[in-house]
């Protein structure tokens, strides 16, 4: 997957990308899965958004934790609209849970009730009406009290 | 973005807005408004049962993770053949050391009695001095104690917050102000406090615990100054500026929570939840 060509980045970049960036790594991963309901899906989205935010990695160096997470967390929902895909099954534990919601009720709940972002924020990742959201968000939450986990 | 509630129905009213109540978030006429529709529809109970379904939720999602090698390739985006080869060179390192470790552990367990001996001997003989509070070390271990068993150990059992902040207000010959704690989020209640006191420096610390795991947390404040501890590399949650240690179970996010006060979170979580902990809270 990793390209092998020269790399155009100085030690302290690198290490920022590798020990900042990636900290949301496993936070991408879920909402990955949330949107593709498939793991290999979602490790795809999880590389294609750290690629696509390389060129802006100068930038970032100066930027807060949480500008930086709604940013990946942007990206990846950007990546996963330009091919959408979704999963028929999986394994996953979350799978039986969310496949029955539509993407943006995944989107919503999963942004609020996991990464725990407020209505605002979740509204810069996933652009809808204020209101759309929290139906969409009221929808997951009445399947969330109903469904039970093995 | 406006906001125009009028168009929601009375449940996609109530239903999204289950975190904002739970988190204490809501302004007087939608809370008003939520407890009207909670009680006309029968669901008075609806927003603790939200609250342990969301924690469920949580974690089975937090049973995802990146694979070391996907994680990996995402490395090699920013990293040359040098970068990587000293990772590969530190991870060969890291397998070496691992096999090091039993003969260390076992040096260690004899040196550990040694110093227990000549530790007992030191004590009864040394002149009189006065005792240092080694905080880092202190307080991983009061929160491992407490891990394994509690009972017994909070002075003031208590779920509520305002008792709580009552209590360590009232604490007599405390040499700084306990930070007041604010709003909990959903998943975390509290669970008591304690005053511990280590022959001249006094520590307040409050457990909590997770609704839905029954998982385990501590806040400690004591006075002092955060470039006491050892050295770490500063992190940066909104503001918050924070130095991170771990023990063997444990992650540590300190804090200077006050001018000569310092907090610490002791718990599984990682750091940066930690800090996301503290900021809520506590606040920066």
């Amino acid at each position: 997957m990793a390209e092998n060509t020269a790399r155009k980045y100085d030690a302290g970049a690198a290490a920022f990308f590798v020990e900042t960036l990636c900290q949301d790594a496993d936070t991408l991963l879920r909402f990955g899965f949330a949107l593709s309901l498939s793991d290999e899906w979602a490790s795809d989205l999880v590389y294609k958004t750290y690629q696509s935010i390389l060129p802006k990695l100068p930038e970032l160096i100066k930027k807060d934790g949480s500008y930086i997470r709604q940013l990946l967390l942007r990206r990846l929902w950007e990546i996963h609209h330009e091919e959408s895909r979704e999963g028929a099954s999986s394994d996953n534990a979350l799978y039986p849970f969310l496949k029955p919601l539509d993407l943006e009720t995944r989107a919503s709940l999963f942004l609020c009730d996991v990464v725990g972002l407020t209505i605002e924020e979740a509204l810069e990742i996933t652009p809808m009406d204020h209101n759309d959201l929290r139906r969409h968000l009221a929808t997951g939450r009445k399947r969330l009290l109903d469904f039970r986990f093995e | 973005m406006a906001q125009n509630n009028s168009v929601l129905s009375d449940e996609d009213f109530l239903f999204s807005h289950l975190a904002d109540y739970l988190d204490e978030g809501m302004t007087p006429a939608n809370q008003q408004k939520f407890d009207q529709i909670a009680g006309k529809i029968g669901m008075a109970d609806v927003a603790t049962d939200y609250g342990i379904r969301r924690g469920r939720l949580q974690i089975e999602a937090q049973r995802m993770f990146l694979g070391e090698k996907k994680m990996r390739a995402i490395h090699e985006l920013v990293e040359d053949d040098a970068a990587r080869a000293n990772h590969e060179a530190a991870e060969i390192d890291e397998v070496g050391s691992s096999e090091m470790k039993g003969s260390v552990i076992r040096f260690a367990a004899l040196a550990a009695v040694l110093i227990l001996i000549f530790g007992g001997l030191y004590t009864v003989f040394k002149p009189e001095s006065k005792p240092t509070f080694n905080a880092l070390n202190s307080l991983i271990y009061e929160a491992e104690v407490m891990n394994e068993n509690s009972e017994g150990r909070l002075n003031f059992p208590s779920d509520k917050v305002e008792e709580l902040n009552q209590y360590f207000k009232k604490v007599p010959d405390l040499s700084f102000e306990p930070k007041t704690m604010k709003a909990l989020p959903a998943e975390w209640k509290v669970a008591g406090g304690s005053l511990i006191d280590y022959d001249g420096a006094k520590i307040t610390v409050t457990q909590f615990q997770n609704v839905a795991s029954g998982e385990k947390q501590y806040l400690f404040f004591y006075s002092g100054k955060l470039s006491q501890l050892p050295k770490s590399i500063p992190g940066n949650a909104n503001g918050l500026v924070y130095q991170s240690y771990a023990s063997s179970s444990l992650n540590v996010m300190a804090w200077e929570a006050d001018k000569n006060v310092v907090g610490m979170i002791v718990g599984n979580r990682a750091v940066r939840e930690q800090a996301d902990f503290a900021l809520k809270v506590i606040g920066p």
